[in-house]
């Protein structure tokens, strides 16, 4: 089944109709600008639970959403 | 008719500006308001003038948008080529793919208006198999 978000202007939709945009998060290791921009630029957190995320609805209301996102449902 | 031929380009006024002026709009008496986002208004038809209670508002007239009507006994066909579950309240506004296109959809207790982005209308026309396609 493919997943659902949900956007408080359209209402529940296939993610077809939306852009992902992930919230960089450097880890705290790393301390050095350059280091912090090379992970914020190329390294996805694959994080295993809850997750802040950002995503576009392209297909509707054409607005960014914060949304909160459990990667293991 | 209940069945287009074709989507026609509309003429309306999008209105981009704080919510709670945008609250304040009345609907023109032939016309509809549709809210796309809290921030957003698209007028049907196209107004001569509005007065909205934002001095950064943003009024401009929208041509990029076609649209055509579909009757009561054609929602069944266009829900089965939609991924998300139409609203069963009237009137109604909705937005989101429909044959894969975004559109955007005014409900009414006869049937619905739907909305596409002229440059992809003549695709939801092919994909709906509205109209004669041989030549």
């Amino acid at each position: 089944m493919a997943l659902r978000l949900h956007c408080p202007h359209c209402g529940v939709r296939p993610v077809d109709e939306w852009v992902y945009g992930e919230v960089p998060d450097p880890p705290d290791h790393l301390t050095g600008a350059d280091e912090r921009d090379v992970d914020r630029g190329f390294m996805m957190s694959n994080t295993e639970g809850a997750k802040q995320e950002r995503w576009f609805h392209a297909g509707g209301c054409g607005r960014w959403q914060a949304i909160e996102r459990d990667t293991t449902i | 008719m209940s069945v287009p031929e074709r989507f026609e380009r509309l003429e309306a006024t999008r209105i981009v500006a704080d919510p709670g002026a945008l609250d304040g709009i009345e609907s023109p008496d032939d016309g509809r308001l549709m809210r796309l986002a809290p921030d957003d208004l698209l007028v049907l038809p196209a107004l001569a003038r509005v007065d909205v209670a934002d001095r950064y508002a943003i009024i401009e007239p929208e041509a990029g948008f076609s649209a055509a009507w579909f009757g009561r006994s054609q929602l069944a066909r266009l829900q089965a080529v939609s991924a998300w579950e139409f609203p069963r309240h009237r009137p109604a506004v909705a937005q989101g793919h429909l044959a894969g296109i975004p559109v955007k959809m005014l409900f009414d207790e006869g049937g619905v208006r739907v909305l596409v982005p002229a440059v992809l209308a003549h695709h939801l026309e092919e994909r709906l198999g509205l109209g004669d396609r041989r030549e």
